[in-house]
């Protein structure tokens, strides 16, 4: 069964680990006894139907929602996650799958948003400026005009890629994409994985959300999916096919009758 | 039909290529149309009132200026930040109130300079302490800053009156007199305090990280959180700040008219929140500026002045801000529908 995390299968003490992760908002479960692992160096995809819990979780490792039950290790070691500042300290970065942009604010606000470098109480706009036209060129997001125009006025497809490159600027260690191609062409969406890809070979751990099975499948070294706030399953992906990751999402289990809820 | 066809085209063209323009600029032409009616309105009654142009009128203008000025530069901030604080009038006059009470109680004679700097100390005090008590009910207690500020309103309106018994409070030591109309190289002390307060609230909005989050948090508040920022902490500073200038300005009004009264800031508040608006500041949050401010509070007062100069009622300054504030608004909405509409019309432009 591909229930239980497969703990043995990773050789190395994964990047992030979560062990029995609980959170109910009012009655609504949302997560239950959630286990996943995020090794470093490696995509992992985490699938679902509406609802299963994956922006929950992905909030949870993020520091905006508190677990009730549970724990998390990083690096092995135990924490707690208690704001989002908490989790940028560790090096986790999330893109959340609504957006979290501040559209009158220009590409190089928004990317160091929070995190402004500022010299005798000043903001160094010069200095930000070049650090975000650098990050920008290394994932070679070059289709904005300006990195001084609002994001306002920016495509679907550029806005994901700021908020991807506002994630990647800190050296972080996982970053995590809340569906990171919803709502993009056939060409942003390759531009997306590609970034995905980029990140990986940088030695990053990442985790991709995402509904489409076409783009887990391109990205994910490993799968994990969701159902009803339960981890029905976690594996390599080679371990899966697309058969099996719909009947998970969809039924909770492969080759039985949906599971009774 | 045809014409009209077209001239709307023409301003649609305009502004598609207004967006074109970048941020800067563009926020730099905003600021100048309301600046361009500071200079008709001077051209205005420079004609229409003869003599009127004089350093004299100048500084009656600044002076008269600067006291609602310092509640618009505050109410500025809060505005940005799409939430809004209707206590700074009532904070005024609490503040001028509780300053002149002390310093009444204290003064033995002589020129006073220091029985002044300690009232001058207790009206910022409370200015402060009443804005954090705001931001404390807004940031920790979460209530809409309408409501809440609606509510200390009626508190610190209150609290001047327990003060004084509801009466003034005259009988102020000659260095009131003189902080309130004295001057140096010519220029009246309250000018000075208005203008470095001016000088000061603009580097805040736009050199520091504060004054970033006051922007960020008007357009997406949750972006914000996520960032890591302390957001309760940002909104009691936010009020304060309101509050702070509220109690400063309490002081000069006591100090200008040597005489406090719990309704010395009734009318401000109107004013103030007209002067943000006018200075091109949106209610919806997000945008603005600290000069619009300053442009919008100078057109006020010279509509006054001007009215003044032609014979005609002062008295009907409150009106015309009314009527100003309505079209300031629609003029910005409308604006805003047009910068909509231009932005969805060239929208494949941003694709590759
Ligand atoms: N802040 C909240 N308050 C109350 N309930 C919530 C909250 N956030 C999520 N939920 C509930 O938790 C459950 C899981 O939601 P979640 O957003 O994690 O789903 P998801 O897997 O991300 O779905 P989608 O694919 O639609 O994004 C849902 O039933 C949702 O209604
Ligand atoms: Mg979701």
């Amino acid at each position: 069964m591909a229930q239980v995390a497969p703990e043995v299968k990773v050789a190395e003490e994964p990047l992030l680990k979560v062990r029995g992760l609980d959170k109910h908002f009012g009655p609504v479960q949302a997560l239950s006894k959630v286990d996943l692992d995020l090794p470093a160096g490696q995509v992992t995809g985490l699938c679902g139907d509406n609802g299963a819990g994956k922006s929950v979780l992905t909030k949870c490792i993020a520091g905006i929602h508190q677990p009730d039950a549970g724990q998390i290790f990083w690096e092995g070691r135990p924490v707690e996650i208690r704001s989002a500042r908490d989790a940028s300290r560790l090096g986790i970065e999330t893109v959340y799958q609504d957006l979290a942009l501040a559209d009158n604010l220009d590409i190089v606000q928004n990317m160091f948003l929070g995190r402004e470098r500022v010299r005798r109480g000043f903001l160094d706009e010069d200095e930000m400026e070049r650090a975000a036209a650098a990050t920008l060129a290394s994932l070679r997001v070059t289709t904005v005009r300006s990195i001084r125009q609002p994001v306002a006025t920016l495509s679907g497809g550029q806005r994901q890629s700021v908020a991807v490159a506002k994630a990647v600027m800190w050296n972080s260690k996982l970053v995590i994409l809340d569906e990171p191609t919803a709502a993009l062409g056939v060409m942003q969406t390759q531009m997306v994985l590609d970034l995905v890809k980029r990140l990986r070979d940088h030695g990053v751990a990442v985790m991709v959300i995402s509904h489409n099975l076409n783009d887990v499948f391109e990205v994910a070294d490993r799968i994990a999916v969701l159902y009803l706030g339960r981890m029905v399953a976690q594996d390599k992906a080679s371990a899966f096919d697309r058969q099996s990751v719909v009947e998970y999402m969809t039924t909770g289990t492969v080759g039985r009758a949906p599971v009774e809820t | 039909m045809e014409g009209s066809r077209s001239l709307a085209n023409l301003v649609s063209r305009w502004v598609v290529a207004s967006t074109r323009l970048g941020p800067r600029l563009q926020s730099a032409l905003l600021r100048m149309s309301s600046l361009a009616v500071l200079i008709g309105l001077i051209i205005f009654f420079g004609f229409t009132a003869p003599g009127w142009y004089s350093t004299t009128t100048l500084f009656n203008i600044l002076t008269a200026t600067s006291l609602f000025l310092l509640l618009a530069l505050g109410e500025t901030f809060v505005i940005i930040s799409s939430g809004i604080d209707l206590s700074v009038g009532s904070m005024e006059g609490m503040a001028g109130v509780a300053s002149a009470v002390l310093i009444v109680h204290i003064y033995h004679g002589g020129f006073g300079i220091g029985v002044v700097a300690a009232g001058a100390a207790a009206a910022l005090v409370i200015g402060l302490l009443g804005g954090a008590i705001n931001g404390i009910v807004v940031g920790y207690l979460g209530l809409n800053s309408l409501i809440a500020t609606l509510a200390t309103y009626g508190a610190y309106l209150g609290f001047a009156d327990i003060i004084s018994n509801g009466f003034p409070v005259g009988n102020l030591p000659p260095a009131m007199a003189t902080l309130g109309n004295g001057s140096v190289i010519g220029i009246p002390f309250l000018v000075l305090i208005a203008a470095a307060a001016s000088l000061f609230c603009a580097g805040l909005a736009s050199h520091t990280r504060w004054g970033r989050y006051v922007f960020a948090i008007g357009a997406n508040r949750e972006a914000v959180r996520r960032a890591g920022v302390n957001l309760r902490r940002h909104t009691v500073l936010l009020f304060t700040l309101s509050g702070g200038l509220a109690g400063l300005a309490g002081l000069l009004s006591t100090a200008k008219f040597l005489s406090a009264s719990s309704q010395a800031g009734s009318t401000d508040l109107l004013i103030a929140i007209a002067a943000v608006v006018i200075g091109g500041t949106p209610l919806t949050g997000g945008e603005g500026t600290i000069w619009g401010t300053v442009v919008g509070a100078l057109i006020i007062t010279i509509i006054e002045n001007g009215f003044v100069e032609m014979g005609v009622s002062g008295f009907w300054q409150l009106v015309v801000v009314g009527i100003i504030i309505v079209v300031a608004v629609y003029v910005d909405e409308y604006q805003r529908k047009l910068r909509i509409a231009a932005a969805s019309a060239s929208q494949p432009r941003v694709d590759e």
